[in-house]
């Protein structure tokens, strides 16, 4: 009998290799990161406007917020879901535009896990991406709406303390990140199942 | 077929392999009873119309589809029994493809792709530098490794190919068509280094193509048609077959 062994892919080399790939693709992945951020951008700024309301509801008492943060929360379930939707439909393109080339891998000795994770890592990199500028904009956003429904007297408690501002965009780009990751079940498992044959055979 | 041979000398053997597919009712017989062996260091080439069975017999004896039917060595492993990973790994170790559309990496530039082969091989990385730029040395191309593919002609593009096909020393390449998609001369170019790859390294290739040029450099060439193996001819039969053609050919390729 022959040796026999299994073939290696190192998560660093995964990592490196869904890098090169965003870094190269940079300039196509705009408009899905631009979509990724905008989205996440909405969903931080009503999550900061919500941590505004919170210092304001000890001051003036929850009947006067309970109802503007429910509606907060269904924008920000719809949000989500449109998000989602989005981003499942970009990877799967990015997917099927990538078919010769993951069944090309699986002929140099990669298996399933191994195209599952450079398809998920490639996804975290969208979403860290998109996340923190998203971020950024929606932190700034939810202030700026904030101030202007309720007067800067009213926030400028808030608005000076620090750390409101990286609670939202560390709040975002975790959001972005699982989002993203969410949305790349599906086509990171079509990519993961491709056979190599068929693959080959498939003309784009 | 000499019989007379062990079975240590044979870097494929293929028994009886059939593959159907069944379309909408009918059965589509590509392979239909094919049996072949290849001894370590041969250069075969399988000509043959398009729809004999050519590219069949490379997806299965490449480990890349199942046979319906009959059994399939590389290296004296039977294919069929793997498992998916184990199949990786003989993929991995044991197969180097070579393409009619060249299959490169398009965001990897040419010593990454000749590199990548090693990382799923688990080859240090030092040494995996240092082979894939010696291999790409070997198919002339030294000057040219930090180019990506678009960067690069079909011809270059198709060397590396060849490089990143010879980089882990399979025990065979596969290649289907590999000058499909190149000019003559080009291609020509191409069928030249891998008899030298073959040559110099001593490993095995079985080519799929129904390019005349090929014959001069094959040590075998099975002929096949409708899914078998219509004749086998071998290097002192080849040389008459040329010289019928060269006479008879009137029209060119």
């Amino acid at each position: 009998m022959v040796e026999q062994g299994h073939s290696s892919f190192p998560l660093s080399e995964a990592l490196a290799m869904s890098a090169q790939s965003v870094r190269l693709r940079l300039g196509r992945m705009l408009i899905v990161l631009g979509g990724v951020a905008l989205a996440v951008a909405f969903l931080t700024s009503l999550y900061v406007m919500k941590d505004v309301l919170a210092g304001f509801a000890e001051r003036m008492g929850p009947e006067e917020t309970t109802p503007v943060v429910a509606m907060g929360n269904w924008w920000m379930a719809v949000a989500a879901l449109i998000t989602i939707t989005g981003i499942t439909n970009a990877m799967l393109m990015s997917v099927t535009e990538r078919v010769k080339e993951i069944g090309t891998l699986k002929c140099l000795g990669a298996t399933w896990l191994h195209i599952l994770q450079i398809f998920l890592f490639e996804a975290a990199f969208l979403g860290l991406l998109g996340g923190v500028a998203g971020g950024v904009v929606g932190t700034l956003l939810g202030m700026l709406s904030a101030t202007g429904q309720l007067g800067w007297e009213m926030v400028a408690p808030v608005a000076k303390n620090p750390l409101i501002y990286l609670a939202g965009i560390g709040w975002g780009t975790l959001a972005s990140v699982v989002l993203c990751l969410m949305s790349s079940i599906y086509p990171v498992y079509y990519a993961a199942r491709i056979e190599a044959a068929e693959a080959l055979r498939y003309e784009v | 077929m000499a019989q007379n041979v062990s079975e240590e000398q044979y870097a494929v053997l293929v028994e009886g392999v059939k593959k159907y597919y069944y379309m909408g009712g009918t059965t589509v017989k590509a392979s239909d009873g094919v049996d072949l062996s290849i001894k370590r260091g041969e250069y075969v080439s399988i000509m043959g119309p398009s729809g004999s069975g050519k590219t069949t017999l490379f997806n299965l004896v490449g480990g890349l589809d199942k046979p319906t039917e009959g059994r399939i060595f590389i290296d004296k492993t039977d294919i069929s029994k793997l498992d998916a990973y184990e199949l990786a790994w003989l993929r991995c170790r044991k197969i180097g493809y070579i393409f009619q559309t060249f299959n490169l990496i398009p965001i990897m530039t040419a010593v990454q792709n000749v590199m990548l082969p090693m990382i799923f091989a688990g080859v240090p990385k030092k040494e995996r530098q240092q082979r894939g730029e010696h291999l790409l040395e070997m198919v002339g191309l030294a000057d040219r490794k930090d180019h990506k593919p678009t960067e690069l002609s079909g011809g270059q593009q198709q060397r590396v190919a060849i490089a990143r096909a010879f980089a882990n020393n399979p025990a065979i390449v596969l290649a289907d068509e590999p000058t499909g998609n190149l000019d003559l001369k080009t291609g020509l170019a191409i069928i030249e280094l891998m008899v030298k790859m073959n040559r110099e390294n001593g490993i095995t290739v079985m080519c799929n193509t129904h390019d005349l040029k090929i014959i001069d450099a094959s040590d075998r060439i099975v002929w096949m048609r409708d899914g078998q193996v219509e004749r086998v001819e071998d290097r002192s039969s080849i040389k008459l077959q040329v010289g019928d053609m060269e006479d008879g050919s009137g029209e060119g390729e």
